[in-house]
């Protein structure tokens, strides 16, 4: 039995990562018969759940604190739930990786912090994706997209994850129509798990 | 005033809380603000506290990773509790640190590897908040266990195994070592550790804050420290210390005026009594050079030299005044600088010569791994192997840890082998004496040698490597101290076992310059980092490497690498010397010059060579040529001991290369019996194997069986090895390698080969073994 593929949809929220990770989902078991688990949908352990209640605990103020502590809950997604499926050779789409850890660490505005958060992230995710994605929001759409945050807050979230759009192995797409979007991702899944159109 | 962050490491169950609180106690005793804290759960920070209870709790399982995390996170916030605490100028007294974090999750667990990660996490996590004093506290793991056995019932830890502590424990002692922390040695009476942590903490206190009145503690400790005046630094945490050292100072220099008296100036002038001592201990007492007779031992020398770099004196002056007649001073000398300064250099100014009795052909070469040292071995081609000892066995190497069923059937097998070694080393050699076309005249002592030799040389193949030898060492404290360290590490029993021996032997001559070896922040570290890398690669090479068992064709010489491409490019290092210009603008010049010009330095440099010994200059180090070689053991066993070569490593010893049979052998139609030797061992090989014994297989092997090995050297060291291998009283079999091995250098290289003159090509075996022979009669006779 190979080995299943990792897929991470990444982004700042209200780009729609979740949508488009239930549409790949789908897309992959139904249309094209492909097993394929979206890893959010997943209850965790109860360490899981414990580490998600102490995180909301930590007060703001204790960001080092915030930022390791979420690289600890996902270490442990990875080593329960998302390696484990990889090896029993299903494809596994996440939607909160290290990225997502690493560029809502506060601290992520020296490029030695930057780096730092996100060695500790990469040590937490410690599998890495076969395929990234990052939806970047462009300009004139961001305060369109955002309902949640004020559009100055939105703009500086998806600018940070921006700042890593020239990573040769991230591949990120603006974001555009929902089917438009799901289009794209799919090429870009279908050419990494080597099926041809 | 900022207070002092003082942390105290080691594994569970050390003593950690008992020292933090008797020092607690002491600090406060002397006013000090002070604060104990548990890192990294500071009780006072609830984050800090919930994520430690989370870790702990075995209802939430995790890998090490996710708690590599989490403890990083409760200490980042601890940490903050700390920091608050020193701003107020409180002295916090941290049980733990980040040593913790990798003594356990990285050394101890051992399931993630990666260090360099770790260490950046926690970098991220700690910032700038280091301590200002980290002691670690060591014991045995054994200790350790007992201490522990029945705290962590139901918890997590509770299935801690010995190992596990063992690893542990290898952790804090090579991150103290890497990061220069004190260690102490905690199997001590506690009173007694207690004063070293105390000796420590007023040397912080102090160091930091030199025109506080608080710099040292201003109370008198509970149990009055011992003064040790040779042992370590002097460290004065007494009013009555340092008293007892002023008096001793006194008394000692009263001691030495018979010998060497101190003028008003300061300068020191030899007495009568003085010229008389020294006329005993060195060869010259007036003169600029002079040699030390045997009168003082090599450790009292070295003692003095090593206070050269600290002395303006004469260094006979230095023995006057320091060492004459002072029983012991040397010693202490030497085990303050080399123990307490580390000051490895003043290890290499003695030697000690070691002698390793029984030792098998497997660990012959790994005593003489080393570089710096200089070894001699029984030979197998001039000892006949054939002599049982006062128990009637013959001489080879039984593992200790074979059970008795494998036992008695690797004793049989080698009973065998040994018994038909023995039947055909006389008859060869009578051969060989029969078949000689030497004048019955000329057969004198020589021609018996050198017939002898003949047969030993082509019987010893089925020697088994389990032969026993005698090794003889001379090297100096240091190389010595290296060899006992790399046994120590070893994983085969019979090398730890002896580097134990060598370890206990050498300290009844030296015992300073062997105090560290088995030291667990020394040696427990050194042995443990090797232990731990060679693991970690072996698991890495079973993990990536593809494994080849066919061994249709191989090359018995492989040239893997060469440097440089032209021979000609060394014409720059060869000028550099006469010269006033950088390497760069030689190399500038010399790139215009016609091929003439840069040969005719070249041969220049060569210069016309008259013996062997003629060797040119070492510009030619430069040029490096890489092996990759398989021939018998025995041939290796000979090349092996080269000292100028680099990257010398050989496979594990295998039949799985074959073997050859001698055309001697052949023709004294003893191949039967010698194939016979060859069967047994391959037998014994296998059921070693099935038996879980790989590592000790290797002893079935015989010294026939080709082995594969590489070896890099310059070209300086292959003028001398090319030479030196094929000169007529060499093995045939180390010739023939080392002939082929120059045709390939020829080939890469020509001019170099060329200039390697005296490489022997000469192929009638007994007549040039007759010469070398005759040439070493000539030489003893002139001795008279």
């Amino acid at each position: 039995m190979s080995r299943g593929k990792l897929i991470v949809i990444e982004g700042a929220p209200e780009t729609g990562k979740q949508d488009q990770a239930e549409l790949l989902r789908n897309h992959l078991r139904k249309k094209l018969g492909i097993t394929a688990m979206y890893e959010g949908n997943l209850r965790g352990s109860d360490f899981d759940a414990k580490s998600l209640d102490l995180l909301k605990g930590v007060t703001e103020e204790a960001t080092l604190s915030k930022h390791l502590l979420r690289a600890a809950r996902l270490a442990h997604r990875m080593e329960t739930i998302v390696s484990p499926s990889l090896e029993l050779g299903e494809n596994v789409i996440m939607t909160r990786s290290w990225l997502s850890i690493a560029v809502e660490n506060p601290l992520s505005v020296s490029a030695l912090k930057r780096r730092q958060a996100d060695t500790m992230a990469t040590y937490g995710q410690f599998v890495q994706p076969d395929l990234l994605v990052l939806l970047l929001a462009q300009a004139p759409n961001r305060s369109a997209l955002s309902t949640r945050y004020s559009s100055t807050g939105f703009a500086t979230i998806d600018a940070r994850y921006g700042v890593y759009a020239t990573d040769p192995n991230i591949h990120s797409i603006i974001v555009d129509a929902r089917d438009v979007l799901q289009f794209k991702i799919q090429n870009l899944v279908e050419t990494t798990l080597g099926i041809t159109p | 005033m900022s207070g002092k962050y003082i942390v105290i490491e080691g594994p569970e169950g050390v003593g950690k809380t008992t020292q933090l609180l008797e020092l607690a106690r002491r600090l406060q005793a002397a006013g000090f603000p002070v604060r104990t804290l548990r890192e990294p759960d500071s009780q006072s920070d609830l984050t800090a506290r919930a994520i430690r209870q989370l870790t702990q709790d075995p209802r939430y399982p995790m890998n090490t990773r996710t708690e590599v995390l989490l403890y990083n996170a409760a200490r980042a916030q601890s940490l903050q509790v700390i920091k608050q605490s020193i701003d107020q100028g409180v002295i916090c007294l941290v049980d733990r640190n980040y040593l913790t974090t990798l003594a356990i999750q990285y050394y101890g667990r051992g399931d993630v590897p990666d260090y360099a990660t770790i260490n950046t996490i926690i970098k991220f996590a700690v910032g700038d908040m280091e301590p200002d004093l980290c002691i670690v506290l060591d014991a045995p793991a054994a200790i350790l266990k007992e201490r522990v056995a029945g705290r962590y019932a139901g918890e997590r830890f509770d299935d801690l195994d010995e190992k596990f502590l063992e690893r542990v424990r290898a952790g804090y002692l090579w991150e103290a070592h890497n990061r220069n922390l004190p260690v102490i040695f905690a199997t001590k009476p506690a009173q007694e550790v207690t004063e070293e942590v105390w000796k420590l903490v007023s040397q912080t206190l102090a160091a930091r804050e030199p025109t506080s009145g608080q710099s040292l503690p201003p109370v008198a400790p509970t149990h009055e420290p011992p003064v040790k005046l040779s042992a370590t630094p002097a460290v004065v945490s007494s009013p009555n210390q340092l008293q007892t050292l002023a008096q001793q100072s006194v008394a000692q220099s009263a001691t030495h005026q018979k010998l060497a008296e101190k003028g008003e100036d300061g300068r020191f002038t030899i007495t009568t009594a003085g010229k008389a001592y020294l006329k005993t201990a060195v060869t010259n007492v007036e003169g600029n050079v002079y040699a030390f007779t045997d009168k003082l031992t090599p450790v009292t020398i070295a003692a003095a030299m090593a206070r050269l770099s600290r002395r303006s004196d004469d260094m006979r002056i230095t023995i006057l005044d320091e060492f004459a007649g002072q029983a012991g001073k040397d010693e202490k000398l030497l085990q303050r600088v080399i123990s307490a300064y580390g000051d490895d250099s003043v290890q290499q100014l003695a030697g000690i010569h070691m002698v390793v009795e029984g030792a098998s052909n497997l660990l012959t070469k790994k005593l003489e791994w080393g570089r710096l040292g200089s070894y001699l071995e029984q030979s197998t081609r001039y000892i006949y192997f054939d002599q049982k000892d006062d128990s009637g066995k013959y001489r080879y190497f039984v593992p200790k840890q074979l059970n008795d069923d494998v036992k008695a059937k690797y004793i049989n097998a080698m009973d065998q082998i040994f018994d038909r070694y023995s039947t055909m080393v006389r008859e060869l050699t009578s051969y060989v004496r029969n078949k000689s076309a030497t004048p019955e005249v000329e057969r004198d002592v020589a021609w018996q040698g050198a017939t002898r030799a003949q047969a030993c040389d082509a019987i010893r193949p089925v020697l088994p490597v389990a032969t026993k030898s005698t090794v003889g060492i001379f090297a100096s404290g240091q190389a010595l101290e290296s060899l006992i360290m790399h046994l120590l590490g070893d994983e085969l029993l019979e090398a730890s076992v002896t580097g134990k021996s060598i370890l206990a032997e050498a300290r009844k001559v030296a015992p300073a310059f062997f105090e560290r070896a088995d030291k667990p922040e020394r040696g427990g570290a050194t042995i443990a980092y090797r232990a731990e890398t060679t693991a970690q690669v072996a698991q890495l090479a079973n993990k990536h490497l593809p494994t080849n068992h066919a061994v249709d064709s191989i090359e018995d010489v492989t040239l893997t690498d060469f440097w440089p491409r032209n021979e000609l490019s060394l014409v720059p290092d060869m000028l550099y010397e006469h010269s006033n210009l950088s390497l760069t603008a030689i190399q500038a010049a010399v790139g215009t010059w016609t091929y003439e010009q840069k040969l005719e330095v070249f041969d220049a440099y060569m210069g016309d060579r008259l013996n062997r010994r003629h060797r040119p200059g070492r510009a030619i180090e430069k040029a490096h040529y890489s092996w990759d070689l398989v021939c018998d053991y025995a041939i290796f066993r000979d090349l092996q001991r080269h000292r100028m070569v680099d990257d010398l490593a050989w496979q594990q010893l295998t039949p799985r290369y074959g073997y050859e049979i001698p055309k001697l052998v052949e023709d004294a139609g003893l191949a039967d019996t010698f194939e016979e030797c060859f069967q047994i061992s391959l037998k014994l090989h296998s059921l070693l194997q099935q038996s879980g014994y790989g590592l000790e297989a290797q002893y079935a092997t015989l010294l026939g069986h080709r082995m594969r090995w590489k070896i890099t050297y310059n070209a300086r060291e292959a003028f001398h090895l090319h030479e030196i291998r094929t000169s007529p009283q060499g093995h045939p079999g180390y010739r023939k390698l080392i002939m082929q091995m120059h045709q390939k250098l020829a080939e890469a290289h020509p001019m170099m080969a060329e200039a390697m003159k005296f490489v022997n090509t000469g192929e009638d075996e007994e007549l040039t073994r007759l010469a070398a022979e005759r040439y070493t009669q000539f030489k003893l006779q002139q001795l008279g």
